[in-house]
């Protein structure tokens, strides 16, 4: 069930009364409703999976507890790594057990030796990538002895499984979710309205914006080698764009259900297009998984290679990005997207400034004239890698980029008829989107009428016929 | 004027925009359904063609009328499937238009039609969307997602106006400009494909069988009985294979009637000299006919 679809339409008006009006009586009544829902919804994606989400939900839950009981070092650190053990595992056993097997095979034929191997038709079990970290970080977290286990798995389950979050996160984390997992939720009316907000920018930034792109990136980077260099160049930057709509706008749509519920989910976009370096990027875009990635994965690297110095930094943050490349998807393409975002931070690690985290804090953002060279850089500079990100194979992502700088065809995009129509909306929807997000950065709230614009901008030139998936959902 | 007031008032355009949309659609020529409200109600015409993108574009009736003397109109849609046709002959009747022949080119998709479905175009009917002799008959079609928007603009257009918003609003915008404009079709109702060299020059000789029609098509066959109108049942030319069918009565069965692939757009649809050869060979079935 997608959050742009008419069957999630009638879903969550039903579940906003059914949560006020009859199971507001107590939090318990609260969060079991929510986690029996959760799983209504996970269930629609494919009922067999709630099995393993249920099992990878007991398995922390449990781990948690025993970590937590027991003074015996050597027996938490065991718990420990049974559940990581287990959770990456699975992970790796439905997302890159193909990818694994075919890369192993190719590297053989590259040496020459010949071996038969089989791949098997896995299915992805939708959200695997997000519900397994928010797992990881629990048990973790209580190793670390940053939190207390829960003793209550419906708190705890419902954690992991809250629906706005948990088929393309944000990945959060126990000491912000649980806590008021452990309260019962009260309506508030400017809550509530602010949640209407969210779910209306983040649908026009997903069904306005991204899905109006798709087919014109699409169509591009399948045939790259038919059109001139300009095209190439601008479809780039286009699925930048894309992908910060889809992405960003499920977001949205996640955070404001969640606040329609009276709950709070972590900000996962902080108006990324306007950073001024790769470092300040990644604090501003899916700050859930960098954040995690820094404190599950840098930390431990930096630590265990900080005899190095700086280049122990920098082997910690490459390592760091390369992971984060294959986090997104079980290809080398995937691997060497986060490997040059992994480059981009040699500059900053090898300065003399003092490199600490891959994210840092997210500062408010005080932008001046002099900043604007630095962020169309950034910008040229994110969209560069997503052509590893998009394309499908490595040699497609060379080739795309061997046509913008020597393409031999003169073809734009059709600018005719209706192509021409929508190519014209879409950019007057970008130049709003760009607008309204300068606005943020000016500390100024969207106004009513801004809603409306968008909410005008939607109904007259959303995508609905035919309802697209979010590209995260494929992770 | 106080912000508040800008709200209210893009509201109010909001809300109203899809009944004057609709409106400005309705009375111009735009589409077929429309052209057929503003210029053929209480026609007389001796025959109209119904049918798919293959009926816009293999009989040119400007050559059938010339050389039999008749006057006639191709009320074809592209993309439009044995429903959307039964929808246009609803559609004429309603409007007093008389004619004598229907000539139905069927699709090989149309044939066993148990069902009715809504097709990529059935769209154009939405600016009737308050019409009963539209709503009557989408009450008939299966339900699904389109159903429900054509049925919910009885209350509010903007259901069936939102959901195509990328087609209805630019339709909307030129139509406002130019009401007279026809969408792909001349003031007969025909298109043309452009002669087209490009094909694969294989001519495959494979053979589809149907053996009943389905109950869409005998619903139709009815309805016309009802209103005293012949049905001929066309089956246009195609390039890759030839279908069979249950006998009728004035069934023209031209499936294989090329066995040239210049003849052809594409694998499904004839050319500019293909439906020269297809009109003239179709216009010695129908004399006979007549006769």
């Amino acid at each position: 069930m997608l959050f742009n679809s008419y069957s999630f339409l009638v879903f969550l008006p039903i579940v906003f009364i059914l949560y006020w009006f009859v199971f507001s009586k107590s939090k318990v009544t609260q969060n079991i409703f929510l986690l029996l829902i959760s799983y209504v919804f996970y269930s629609f994606w494919d009922w067999r999976f709630s099995f393993l989400l249920a099992f990878s939900t007991l398995l922390d839950y449990t781990s948690g507890r025993i970590i937590f009981n027991t003074n015996d070092a050597f027996k938490k650190k065991i718990w420990m790594r049974i559940s990581i053990f287990i959770n990456i595992g699975l992970l790796c056993y439905f997302k890159y057990l193909n990818f694994f097997i075919d890369s192993f095979e190719k590297f053989l034929n590259y040496l020459n030796l010949q071996i038969d191997t089989t791949t098997l038709e896995l299915i992805l079990p939708i959200g695997i990538s997000f519900y397994t970290f928010h797992g990881v970080s629990y048990v973790m977290d209580i190793y670390y002895g940053r939190i207390t286990a829960d003793k209550n798995i419906i708190d705890y389950s419902l954690f992991v499984s809250f629906f706005p979050l948990l088929v393309a996160g944000p990945i959060e984390r126990a000491t912000h979710l649980l806590p008021q997992l452990k309260q019962k939720k009260y309506f508030n009316y400017n809550q509530a309205i602010r949640g209407c907000q969210l779910i209306l920018w983040g649908m026009f930034k997903k069904v306005v914006i991204a899905d109006s792109l798709a087919p014109i990136v699409d169509d591009v980077f399948l045939n790259y080698h038919n059109y001139s260099s300009i095209t190439l160049f601008v479809t780039m930057l286009a699925f930048g764009f894309q992908i910060y709509g889809d992405f960003s706008g499920y977001t949205d749509i996640a955070r404001g259900v969640s606040k329609l519920l009276g709950i709070e989910l972590i900000l996962n976009f902080n108006l990324p297009f306007f950073s001024k370096s790769i470092p300040e990027f990644w604090s501003r875009w899916h700050i859930s998984l960098s954040s995690w990635l820094n404190d599950y994965v840098f930390t431990p690297f930096a630590l265990r290679f900080r005899d190095l110095s700086k280049y122990g930094i920098f082997i910690a943050v490459f390592l760091t990005f390369l992971i984060s490349g294959l986090w997104h998807g079980a290809s080398w393409n995937f691997v060497i997207w986060g490997g040059i975002h992994g480059l981009f931070y040699l500059p900053v690690v090898f300065s003399n400034k003092g490199f600490r985290s891959l994210t840092g804090k997210s500062k408010n953002l005080d932008l001046k004239i002099s900043d604007v060279p630095n962020i169309f850089l950034t910008f040229f500079m994110f969209s560069f890698t997503l052509i590893f990100f998009r394309s499908s194979t490595i040699s497609d992502s060379i080739g795309f980029i061997q046509h913008i700088f020597n393409s031999n065809s003169s073809a734009f995009l059709n600018t005719t008829g209706i192509m021409g129509y929508q190519l014209l909306i879409t950019l007057l929807s970008l130049c709003f989107l760009m607008f309204s997000e300068f606005k943020m950065t000016r500390n100024k709230h969207l106004g009513r009428i801004d809603y409306l614009f968008a909410f005008f901008m939607l109904l007259y030139f959303g995508q609905f016929k035919s309802t697209a998936s979010f590209i995260y959902f494929q992770f | 004027m106080t912000k508040k007031n800008i709200f209210i008032g893009f509201l109010m355009i909001i809300i109203i925009s899809p009944w004057i949309l609709l409106r400005i659609i309705k009375k111009s020529n735009i589409y077929k359904s429309t052209y057929v409200y503003n210029n053929l109600g209480n026609a007389t015409l001796d025959y109209v063609v119904l049918g798919s993108s293959r009926g816009l574009t293999t009989l040119n009736t400007n050559k059938i009328d010339s050389v039999l003397g008749l006057k006639g109109f191709n009320a074809s849609t592209d993309g439009g499937g044995i429903a959307t046709n039964w929808l246009m002959l609803n559609h004429l009747i309603h409007y007093k238009v008389k004619f004598k022949y229907c000539i139905l080119v069927l699709d090989d998709m149309g044939i066993e039609d148990n069902t009715y479905q809504f097709s990529k175009n059935t769209y154009r009917f939405i600016p009737f969307f308050n019409d009963e002799h539209i709503i009557n008959e989408i009450n008939k079609f299966e339900d699904c997602r389109e159903k429900f928007n054509f049925k919910a603009s009885r209350f509010y257009p903007g259901f069936s106006v939102f959901e195509n918003n990328k087609i209805i609003l630019p339709t909307a915008i030129k139509a406002l400009f130019n009401p007279e404009k026809r969408n792909r079709f001349d003031k007969n109702g025909n298109y043309i494909y452009p002669f087209n060299d490009t094909l694969d020059k294989i001519y495959a000789n494979d053979t589809i069988s149907y053996k009943k029609y389905g109950h869409v098509y005998i619903e139709f066959e009815n309805l016309c009985k009802k209103n005293n109108i012949n049905l001929i049942t066309y089956i246009a030319p195609l390039q890759d294979y030839h279908l069979n069918v249950p006998p009728k009565s004035h069934l023209i069965n031209h499936s294989s009637l090329f066995n040239n692939s210049k003849y052809f757009y594409d694998h499904l649809h004839v050319n500019s000299i293909g439906r020269d050869k297809a009109t003239d060979s179709f216009i010695l079935n129908f004399k006979q006919i007549l006769n």
